[in-house]
């Protein structure tokens, strides 16, 4: 589904963030992204969903070569991949419902089905609908998660990406959370996921890339 | 909708502020406008009233007096020519004067001159009224033409440069209006950097991240201009509440805006807004 080629990137001030990165990742695979601090996990992810440019090195995402595409065209792209972060990135003045239409909305998904298909994902993450009209902030850090994950899946992409998304959490929602993602997963979609936690890529056992510096120093298959 | 949503449920201060500062300057704006519409109103009024009066030449026999009444009928500008002798003159005179020119009744009647008070069938113009005093000077037996046209002149020259002033004006508050809106959505924008982020990594098209901005910046506008109009009202209320009652009669009507002045200040409010809104994120799109 996506092979990374020598990617590179060097921030203002010589930091170097990635170099030469090289991997693939097959449709429908788990893919967690591991390292210290300053490895180049975030910055990995954001060359992937185009939120910045690569120095050097190409991603190939179905076959098309994202790192040369349009504005308009990178709007479509973008649309083929949902997010999650640590931080939720949610919209603070838009309600759960809100936040979770926003993909279709912005895909043009027809309106009169947005309804059905946004209750359908809430309640598949687990969202009580006594929460669908509140606003984010009113929400606890884990129902936040859920709502981001809610909305990440609500269109249907292909591919998932996320960034550090148990690091807020205790315990029990990163294993909540986890959950979700594995069943997310199984339903086919592909996962890559930016995380430190050695906890969780032991109890979970997928495909592991560890950066450090910038560079892959492993590529764990189990 | 998403629009509307956000403006109602976000950043209310700088909101305030915007509405609050562009309708204190469409106040400026509304209030000298209302003095124009309202000085060109009574200018209109005078104008469809005014007569023309042609003082005779004296010892005109009634034949010679007839040939000029019907010289000046055949004028086709012309409704209606009435003569009038020194000594109607004179009690007409004294009627208007009232008490105030008590004890004067034994004025000479020659004083006053014969004349003929000549009224227009249409609104004329300044220059179209001077051609006609002209041709009717020309006419045998008229001794002198008044129209009030050099009052008139100074009033339109004076409309003229109101109006003038009032486009500069306009064009001026205009400008601020849009300086006022784009800074203030700039400011949205800024504060919301993170949400147009969010958007942008969903795959909004600059179109649907824009679209917000805009409305927030027509709705903005908008609300000004509406405010202006109550800031104005007021401003005119009072006005007129202060003016001694002895000299209300003296003084020609004064009349708030007309519904379809009002709509044109509101959808001028609302266009400033909506470019406002437009150049606030015309440089945001990275």
């Amino acid at each position: 589904m996506i092979q990374v080629f020598g990617l590179s990137k060097t921030y203002p001030g010589g930091i170097k963030a990635l170099e030469g990165v090289s991997f693939s990742v097959n449709k429908g695979e788990f893919v967690f992204v591991t390292g210290p601090s300053g490895a180049g996990k975030t910055t990995l992810l954001r060359l992937i969903l185009l939120a910045e440019k690569p120095d050097r090195g190409e991603i190939i995402f179905e076959g098309v070569n994202i790192t040369r595409l349009s504005r308009k065209a990178i709007c479509q792209f973008r649309r083929k991949i949902g997010f999650v972060f640590q931080d939720f990135k949610l919209i603070p003045h838009l309600t759960v419902f809100e936040n979770v239409t926003l993909p279709l909305e912005i895909s043009g998904y027809p309106m009169k089905k947005v309804k059905k298909r946004v209750e359908q994902v809430l309640m598949l993450v687990g969202l009580d609908n006594k929460l669908f009209n509140q606003f984010p902030p009113a929400l606890s850090g884990g129902e936040q998660q859920r709502v981001a994950i809610a909305r990440a899946i609500v269109s249907n992409p292909p591919l998932i990406i996320a960034d550090e998304p148990t690091g807020n959490l205790d315990p029990d929602l990163t294993i909540e959370i986890m959950n979700l993602f594995e069943k997310i997963n199984l339903a086919g979609t592909t996962l890559i996921v930016a995380t430190h936690d050695r906890s969780i890529i032991e109890q979970y056992r997928k495909r592991t890339i560890f950066l450090q510096k910038g560079m892959i120093i492993r590529d764990e298959r189990f | 909708m998403r629009g509307f949503k956000t403006f109602t449920r976000i950043s209310k201060g700088p909101q305030l502020i915007s509405i609050l500062t562009i309708g204190f300057a469409f106040t400026i704006f509304s209030v000298f406008l209302l003095g124009i519409e309202n000085f060109q109103r009574v200018i209109s009024q005078w104008q469809r009233g005014i007569e023309i009066l042609c003082y005779l030449e004296p010892n005109l026999s009634e034949s010679e007096i007839r040939e000029i009444l019907n010289r000046i009928k055949n004028e086709p500008q012309i409704s209606e020519a009435k003569y009038s002798s020194s000594r109607e003159v004179k009690q007409e005179f004294l009627k208007e004067a009232g008490n105030l020119l008590q004890g004067l009744e034994d004025f000479e009647e020659e004083l006053f001159p014969n004349l003929i008070q000549v009224k227009l069938k249409k609104t004329l113009t300044v220059q179209e009224l001077k051609t006609l005093a002209f041709r009717l000077q020309d006419i045998p037996g008229i001794k002198e033409v008044q129209y009030g046209g050099k009052w008139l002149e100074k009033a339109f020259e004076s409309l003229n440069f109101l109006k003038g002033l009032l486009f500069v004006g306009g064009v001026l508050l205009f400008g601020i209006t849009l300086f006022i809106c784009s800074n203030t959505l700039k400011l949205v924008f800024y504060q919301r950097k993170d949400e147009i982020e969010i958007l942008r990594l969903m795959g909004a098209s600059e179109g649907f991240i824009k679209t917000p901005f805009i409305i927030e910046g027509t709705f903005q506008g908008a609300l000004g201009a509406m405010l202006a109009l109550v800031f104005s009202y007021l401003i005119l209320e009072f006005l007129q509440s202060k003016i001694p009652m002895w000299l209300l009669p003296y003084l020609p009507e004064i009349k708030f805006f007309s519904l379809k002045t009002m709509l044109s200040i509101v959808g001028l409010g609302l266009f400033s807004g909506m470019i406002g809104g437009l150049v606030s994120c015309g440089g945001s799109s990275s």
